[in-house]
């Protein structure tokens, strides 16, 4: 893998790495990619799919009382301010 | 109190307390007495509950007044990747340091509502990825067994904590194989039930339609009690398996077993493993079951499968981690930096490689060639497995090509992946598996023996598993 190729995948996944991490990484992602291409060898017809498990989704509505967790989460949050999670500003309204 | 946490098992235990032997305090202190002495050198857990006398008073109480079930008292660890409210958990990983879990993962609260005692959280390899604890980011787990060794992984502290008796057992987490090989590693006993038959509810979430909890014990009857406790529907886990499926009758089983022979002329393959696995199929054979050759060939391409939908499921399910939420933050000037920062410097080396693995076989251009490719594999190793199944009761293999290995011996990361190339299949096809000691190697190390069963026959895994078991 060439580095500007991994730079982008580390851009995509939000990952701030060194020049030396990035290099580390695209060599030893190689012979990785090398191994799982074996997949690409061999062909398989499609069959049904069998699923044991289905995803299944339950009615949107609310399970907990009101506020039994606001505390315990916003705690969990390395920011807070008034009764919310405070983050960084994405909108520069100069 | 001299308790002999050697020979223990979750019966005796019961039955000590049942009797007034001894108490589940009695058991706690005998435990925090081994750990104290222990964990220093083998890095086992990472943190000991301050609560543990206190429930174990409340599980002495219940012996008192006639609540006590089978594991009332029981002292058990539990890997760090499972939520347990008001306790710290962290998947062992520097971006969850200081978070607190803010509720209990469904299958931990059947056990604590049965009286079962979380002693403590034990180490493992980040996020769960890993076959040897060594990508923790707190240090390796040594193996009790031989210190110079690694004790297996993902949930390497777990293996650890019963094999050296500071836990009569534990819980970990199975993806590809993280509780039967470790297990395999540290001559324990380590399951790998359906898909769906464990809730997912609460654990850190690695590989979703792989994931799942199970038991590392020191007999079959301890990991089948566990995961009778465990199992059951779950409506806080979109994949729980209805009650329904779960308690259909079964036709008895023809105690035939297969060998995918092709499977043992895998590369690398210890010739000690080859023979220990023979053997093992003479004293099956010598006990009445039927041995024939059955071929997988897709199946044996499981691998290559499991590194591109794992790293897949992965990098979307380690995208929550933007130090906003939870855990720890790195602020950087901007938004787009304190994601970057946070999760370049919050994930160890392997997560950050899984992360760019993931991202790149979900990538455009790449995904139809890897990501649709694999999940059509999936369906056909899928279909495979099913069809052997109509003429085998189960398989079985060795569960790792070798025994446990020195620490830093493997530096390359696709040799360390290669340690899960028979554990692996079984999460593919979602189907029951277990790891159960098969004796030692030349150097005294444990080997396991790995028996997988068709989906929901979890009663044909455990009884060929313990009839292999009285067979030592």
């Amino acid at each position: 893998m060439e580095i500007p190729a991994a730079e982008k995948l580390a851009r995509l996944a939000r990952l701030k790495l060194s020049a030396e991490e990035l290099a580390n990484l695209a060599s030893s992602i190689e012979p990785i990619l090398g191994y799982v291409g074996q997949i690409s060898e061999v062909s398989v017809e499609a069959v049904p799919r069998h699923e044991l498990v289905k995803n299944v989704l339950r009615e949107d509505v609310v399970q907990n009382e009101t506020g039994a967790y606001t505390e315990a989460l916003l705690n969990s949050a390395p920011k807070q301010k008034d009764g919310f999670v405070q983050v960084q500003k994405i909108l520069n309204n100069e | 109190m001299n308790i002999d946490l050697a020979t223990l098992t979750i019966e005796r235990a019961h039955d000590a307390f049942a009797r007034g032997d001894f108490t589940p305090r009695d058991l706690v202190a005998a435990y925090l007495e081994r750990i104290k002495e222990k964990n220093a050198e083998w890095n086992v857990y990472r943190e000991v509950f301050e609560d543990v006398l206190l429930l174990a008073d409340a599980a002495g109480k219940r012996f008192a007044d006639g609540t006590a079930t089978m594991l009332t008292g029981i002292p058990i660890a539990i890997k760090d990747n499972i939520l347990y409210k008001n306790h710290a958990a962290g998947a062992s990983s520097k971006i969850l340091e200081g978070y607190v879990a803010t509720y209990t993962s469904s299958a931990l609260q059947r056990l604590l509502d049965a009286g079962g005692i979380v002693l403590g959280r034990t180490n493992m390899d980040e996020f769960a990825m890993g076959s040897s604890t060594e990508n923790s980011a707190y240090g390796v787990t040594h193996n009790p067994l031989d210190p110079s060794r690694v004790p297996g992984g993902s949930s390497g502290g777990s293996s650890a904590a019963v094999a050296g008796h500071l836990a009569l057992a534990a819980l970990g987490t199975d993806t590809g194989g993280s509780i039967r090989q470790p297990a395999a590693f540290t001559g324990t006993v380590g399951m790998y039930p359906t898909y769906g038959t464990i809730s997912r509810s609460g654990i850190i979430a690695l590989a979703s339609s792989l994931d799942q909890i199970g038991p590392i014990t020191r007999t079959v009857r301890d990991a089948e009690i566990l995961i009778e406790c465990m199992a059951g529907f779950d409506p806080l886990d979109a994949t729980s398996l209805p009650e329904s499926l779960r308690s259909q009758s079964h036709a008895p089983a023809k105690k035939r077993l297969g060998i995918p022979r092709a499977f043992l002329d895998t590369d690398g393959l210890a010739p000690t493993v080859r023979d220990n696995f023979l053997k093992a199929v003479e004293a099956l054979t010598g006990a009445g079951y039927e041995i024939v050759d059955v071929t997988l060939p897709l199946a044996t391409l499981s691998l290559a499968v499991y590194y591109i939908i794992q790293p897949a499921e992965a990098s979307s399910n380690l995208g929550r981690y933007d130090g906003l939420r939870y855990g720890n933050q790195k602020l950087g000037a901007d938004l787009l930096e304190t994601y970057e920062r946070t999760r370049g410097e919050g994930f160890g080396p392997e997560t950050r490689r899984r992360i760019m693995l993931g991202t790149y076989v979900l990538s455009h251009g790449y995904y139809d060639a890897y990501y649709n490719k694999a999940v059509k594999m999936r369906d056909a190793i899928k279909k495979e497995f099913a069809e052997v199944f109509q003429t085998v009761d189960a398989i079985i293999t060795p569960t790792t090509p070798s025994a446990a290995f020195k620490i830093g011996e493997k530096s390359d990361p696709l040799s360390m992946y290669l340690s899960d190339i028979f554990t692996v299949p079984a999460n593919i096809a979602q189907i029951p598996a277990i790891s159960v000691p098969s004796g030692v190697d030349e150097n005294g190390l444990p080997l396991g023996l790995h028996i997988m069963g068709p989906e929901l026959r979890e009663d044909i895994v455990f009884a060929i598993a313990n009839d292999f078991e009285k067979l030592k």
